[in-house]
Formats: structure tokens, sequence, C-alpha cells
């Protein structure tokens, strides 16, 4: 049923993409341009020195395209529907969202998105091939399929910890916290080791930053499933934490309409 | 003459100050919009010390830029590109004032609360890197500080007014950004780029937004006449530039309503 829900709206919005062929292909550009540019800067790097933490070039190009990849997802599916969120509860917009037959935090964080967006997935997908290739990384069953299961926890936490930053509203309706995440959210583009000690702890055990892109890769370069259950424990707990905060904003909230 | 120029001074001096009681009431957000700010710089401190390890230049490099980003910041793909999409623009248009007025009020007022919620951040890691600063060079990188500040004004005011022809001026202003960023000194260094980009940095104009004053500051630059001869070619440029495309954003500009 909600797959069913989420094929429809993903239907719509791209018949609504391609109505604007000019946005489109600067969308395209841009997207283009940003991953272009994350590959120089990382690139400038290595012509200083031959590992950055540890990690070589070949395995930082596939960290940095893995990170891509959640971005893409990201950018493409959640952010059209939870950026400036606030402002959709405090006119009361969001009124809409819950007169409407199907789950109201569904419907809040995936009803629209960019198709666009996706370009950035695919790019990233081929960002990470090349690493690979580069690294001569010996690629296993086990090391893929480890590396496929952590992109997949990786988006569940981003969708969920997303959700529970933008549901803050419900309690101060001044807080934006969007730019914030964004902030946190720029320190998985590199191996979390570059950071120093007290900061990578925290960005691995507080604020999961390292599920993005370093441990992923991490996986796939070992061939380990020792990251695995961790991860899927970490969606599953952000997930719950999600709905549980959503369930008790949406107690609070008594719209801005007449 | 003098009283044309006491006249702007003063109304720019009121436009910075009812601009900065503004945005003290949503101090919440300016501390988030320094937070998102804060991180490339700081992301480039942190890979560039784990790339090169004990040098102090680029730690101190780094610090300085960071100071520099909050005191450059540029929001006019916010304030008046959002007036152009919204017709609030064509109210400026009738005030008896220049309308670049309230918008370099606004950004002057922004950069003052960026440089206030930012100073804890700046001194905390110049602190934490142990960086050392000489008064001479912070002298002489004050000329340009000032040079670069309205360097990023007009270069993104210019970007902004697409706005009048495009639904896509924030991702005008967001390309010209990706190109502070690989050029400006933010990805790495000037010095660190290889050839022929660096050569092609020291003479575009956005090395001159960002990373030359930081250069000066860090003591990094003994030819500090020929950098601010250079900031002052392109400042002279893209204000030329910028009155060309006002003039005819303006001719193009229509409103209605009422």
């Amino acid at each position: 049923m909600v797959l069913k829900l989420f094929g429809a709206l993903f239907s719509m919005s791209l018949r609504r993409s391609l109505a604007f062929r000019a946005d489109l292909l600067f969308e395209l550009v841009m997207t283009l341009v940003g991953a272009g540019a994350a590959v120089a800067a990382l690139g400038v790097v290595y012509t200083r020195t031959d590992t950055l933490a540890g990690w070589s070039p070949g395995e930082a190009i596939a960290l940095l395209g893995t990170f891509q990849l959640v971005s893409g997802l990201r950018t493409a599916f959640v952010e059209p529907n939870l950026q400036w969120f606030g402002d959709q509860v405090k006119s009361g917009r969001f009124d809409a969202i819950l007169l409407q037959p199907a789950p109201s935090m569904f419907l809040a964080s995936l009803a629209t998105c960019t198709p666009a967006a996706l370009v950035q997935v695919a790019l990233g997908i081929g960002i990470t091939a090349a690493g690979v290739i580069q690294a001569e990384v010996t690629l296993t069953v086990a090391g893929v399929a480890s590396w496929l299961i952590l992109v997949v926890a990786a988006t569940v936490t981003m969708w969920a910890t997303r959700i529970a930053l933008a549901s803050v509203v419900f309690w101060a309706l001044g807080l934006n916290l969007d730019i914030l995440y964004d902030a946190v959210w720029q320190f998985g583009r590199y191996p979390v080791q570059v950071y120093r000690s007290t900061l990578q702890s925290v960005l691995t055990y507080v604020v999961p930053v390292a599920l993005l892109a370093t441990v992923p890769v991490d996986a796939l370069r070992d061939g380990s499933f020792v990251a695995v259950p961790a991860a899927v424990v970490v969606a599953a707990g952000t997930s719950t934490a999600a709905w549980v905060i959503w369930r008790r904003g949406l107690r609070r909230y008594t719209s801005a309409t007449s | 003459m003098t009283i044309a120029v006491r006249r702007t001074a003063l109304l720019l001096g009121m436009a910075i100050w009812r601009s900065s009681v503004q945005w003290w009431s949503f101090r919440s957000f300016v501390i988030t919009l320094v937070a998102g700010r804060t991180v490339t710089p700081l992301l480039g401190l942190f890979v560039w010390s784990a790339a090169v390890p004990g040098d102090a230049g680029i730690t101190t490099y780094y610090v300085v830029l960071l100071a520099v980003q909050l005191m450059t910041v540029s929001y006019e793909h916010h304030t008046l590109a959002s007036d152009i999409y919204g017709g609030d623009f064509a109210v400026e248009l009738v005030k008896p004032q220049p309308v670049v007025l309230d918008l370099l009020g606004t950004n002057l007022a922004l950069r003052f609360w960026h440089l206030m919620f930012g100073a804890p951040v700046i001194v905390a890691v110049a602190l934490l890197a142990e960086i050392s600063l000489h008064g001479v060079d912070l002298l002489l990188a004050l000329p340009a500080i000032l040079l670069a500040a309205g360097l990023r004004f007009v270069f993104t005011y210019t970007l902004a007014l697409t706005a009048v022809w495009t639904q896509r001026a924030h991702g005008a202003v967001a390309m010209g950004e990706t190109l502070i960023f690989l050029l400006g000194g933010t990805a790495a260094p000037l010095t660190f780029l290889p050839e022929p980009f660096r050569a092609a940095g020291a003479v575009l104009p956005f090395w001159s937004m960002l990373g030359a004053p930081a250069e000066i500051a860090a003591g990094n630059i003994d030819a500090v006449l020929e950098v601010y001869a250079v900031q002052l070619g392109w400042l002279a440029v893209t204000s030329a530039i910028a009155v060309v495309v006002w003039r005819r954003a303006v001719r193009r500009f229509t409103a209605f309503g009422g």
C-alpha cells in the first residue's frame, strides 16, 4: 500500500519536473558541477600526500561516492518535504497533510521528490565504482552485500534523524535546525579518522555520521559483516525514536488556521 | 555633494541598525547560519592537518579563513532574490533611496552577527590549534578583508539579480560559491593547487574574495600591495558589471497586485 502510494507520488513529481525542462537541465548541471568539485577537492589533497588518515586515494574516492549516493537520496526524497517544514506548521498548511488518508509521517517526509537529484545517486555509484577500481579492492560477495545493507541502514537513519529534527518545531516554533543538520552532514564526506579523537568518537557514537560512508566503505574493502548488526540497530532505533517524537509532536499541534 | 554623502551614510547607518535589531530577534536561526558557514573551513582544517601533519602554516591559514568567511558572508540570493520572486522588490523601487542601501545594511548586520556568534568558535579553534599570529600581518590584512567583503557582496548581489530573468537565482549563486570553494582557497590554499589552477586562481576574482585576506593575515604573502591591486581591480570590474545588470534588471522587472 505504502509502496504503491510512493510510486504514484514519485510519478507525479517526475511529470512535474519534466514540464520545466530548462530548470531540470540546470539542476542536472548543478549536480554534475557539485560532484566534480567534491572529487577535485579530494584530488588536490592527494597531490600532497599518499594516504589520508590511512585511506588511499581510491578508497577515499569510494567513500566520497558513497557519501554522494546517500546525499542524493536525501536531496531527492527527504529534503523537498522536510526543508523549511517549520513554515508549514507555522502557517497551518500542515493541516492539509493531516487530512490525507495516509500516515502523516510518511506524507510529511516523502510526499514529493526532486527526480533530478537521482542523477547524484547515479554519480555516487559511479564514483564509488571508480574508487574501488583505483584502490584495487578485491570485491567479495560478503563485502558488496555488507556495503549495500549499510547504505540502506544509513539512508533509513538519515530519514529518521531528519524527521526527528524537523519535529522539534512542534515544541519550539521559531527553531529551524535544517542548516545545522546539513552542517553536521558535511562531516561525512571524509573518513572519520581524519578528525581528532574526541570529535571522531562523537561522529561515530553520538551523531552517527560515520555510518554514512566511512563504515560502509570499510566493510566493502574488508568484506566483513561486523558493522552490519550495529548499523541495523541504529537504523531501527532512530526510526522508532522518530515515530515516538512525531506522535508526541502531533499531540501538541493545534493548527494555525481557523 | 557632502550633504548627499552624509544622507547616504545616515540612511545606511539606519538600515544597519534596523536590520541588526531585526536579526537579533532571529538569533537562534543566525546561530545555525553561523554553524553552516563554519563547516567548510573547519573541514579544510581537519583534512589538511591530517594530510600534512605538523605544518603550522596551514593550520593558521584555515583558522584565519574561518574568521574571513564569517566576515564576508553574503545572502543576497535570499534577501534580494526572494524580494524579486515575492514582488516586494516593487516596494523597494519606489522608496526615496537607492535600493542597494537596505540590502547593504542587511548584509553588514548579518556579517556583524556572524562574527559575534562565530567569535567563540574562532577563539576555541585558534586555542586548540595553538596558532600564532603577528599584529603587523593582521593590520595588513584589514584592507584586504574590507575589499574582499565588498567584492563578495557585489558578486553575490549581481548573481542574485538573475532572479529577474530566471527561477534559478539560488542555483546561480550556488555555482558562484562552488567556484569560490574550489579557486577561492577553501578546498585548498592557493599555493597547494596544481598548475594551471594556481595561476588561474591568483588572477580570478574568487581568491580575492576569501583566500587572499587569510593568506595575508597568516603571514604567507610578501607582495601585499599586489594583492590589494588585484582586489581593487576586481571590485571595479564587478561593480561596473553590477551597474549594467542592475539597469537591465530594473527595465525587465514587472510586478502586479496592490
